[in-house]
């Protein structure tokens, strides 16, 4: 490989970037080409020893902390403003007063179940009503459903989850 | 070797080896790869980020032998940066350095 090519290919890995910042990176790379060159080294010889293109850009982008794998960020996103209302939950259901009837522990469990309940069926009811209408684009309509309902269920497992682990372990 | 560890020690090095006198690009990485053991094309992402952190900064020169040269020279924020990773450093040293003989020898 020539140095026009590892160039070309570099920049191409390097696509997220601002186009200023990708210039800025690949200008280093070819200035280092040249001195190899004007050191005497073979143009193939001083590509060849930087290595995998995949594993150099996976380096750059890592120097600009730029996260390859941008779904996982929004995955991570979600969990994280799942579990902040749930904290903020469990706050307010544990100072709120003591429960009537029934033992302190339990009136706590019920209202926790409750909210978390009638959260994931409006959830499931957006998500469902959402899926019906794209339902009318076919496939994709179906496939975004099929989504929605796992979410549902993975939702009701943890909150399950939740329970056993949380509540009852705070409120003794 | 931790990479977020290695990361800290080549920035040590960098700033180290600009600290004295400006170096162009590729004898700043040609030394560094020497020194650290590290592959030439790993340490141009490292300047980047040093150069964007605003601990150096760059000018193009041009020189007689070949291409234009793009030398790095340390800021005021590069030289305090410095001072604190060097003594972190040799915090750091000093407390292994004192458990390994403390371990090697009593052992």
């Amino acid at each position: 490989m020539n140095k026009q090519e590892f160039l070309k290919l570099l920049r191409k890995q390097l696509n997220v970037l601002k186009e200023t910042e990708i210039d800025d990176i690949i200008q280093e790379y070819s200035l280092h080409i040249d001195e190899e060159i004007a050191s005497g080294k073979d143009e193939e010889v001083a590509v060849k020893n930087f290595g995998d293109i995949k594993s150099l850009a996976e380096e750059i982008l890592d120097a600009y902390q730029v996260k390859t794998k941008k779904p996982k960020k929004i995955i991570a996103k979600a969990i994280k403003m799942f579990s902040l209302f749930d904290e903020e939950l469990l706050d307010i259901v544990n100072s709120l007063p003591r429960g009537i009837g029934f033992s302190h522990k339990f009136s706590l469990f019920t209202l926790y179940v409750m909210i978390w309940g009638i959260m994931i069926t409006a959830m499931v009811f957006l998500f469902e009503t959402t899926g019906w209408i794209l339902g009318v684009l076919g496939s994709l309509g179906t496939f975004i459903n099929v989504i929605f309902i796992l979410f549902g269920s993975v939702m009701m497992v943890y909150i399950a989850l939740r329970v056993i682990t949380h509540v009852w372990r705070r409120r003794k | 070797m931790n990479t977020q560890f290695k990361k800290g020690v080549l920035d040590m090095l960098v700033l180290l080896s600009i600290s004295k006198k400006d170096k162009y690009g590729y004898e700043l990485v040609e030394e560094i790869a020497e020194a650290s053991e590290v592959k030439e094309g790993t340490i141009y992402p490292l300047l980047k980020r040093l150069t964007n952190e605003k601990y150096c900064d760059t000018y193009f020169k041009a020189s007689n032998e070949g291409p234009a040269r793009k030398y790095y020279i340390i800021t005021h924020l590069g030289k305090d940066r410095l001072t604190k990773i060097i003594e972190e450093w040799n915090q750091f040293q000093t407390s292994v350095t004192k458990y390994i003989d403390k371990r090697w020898n009593n052992e």
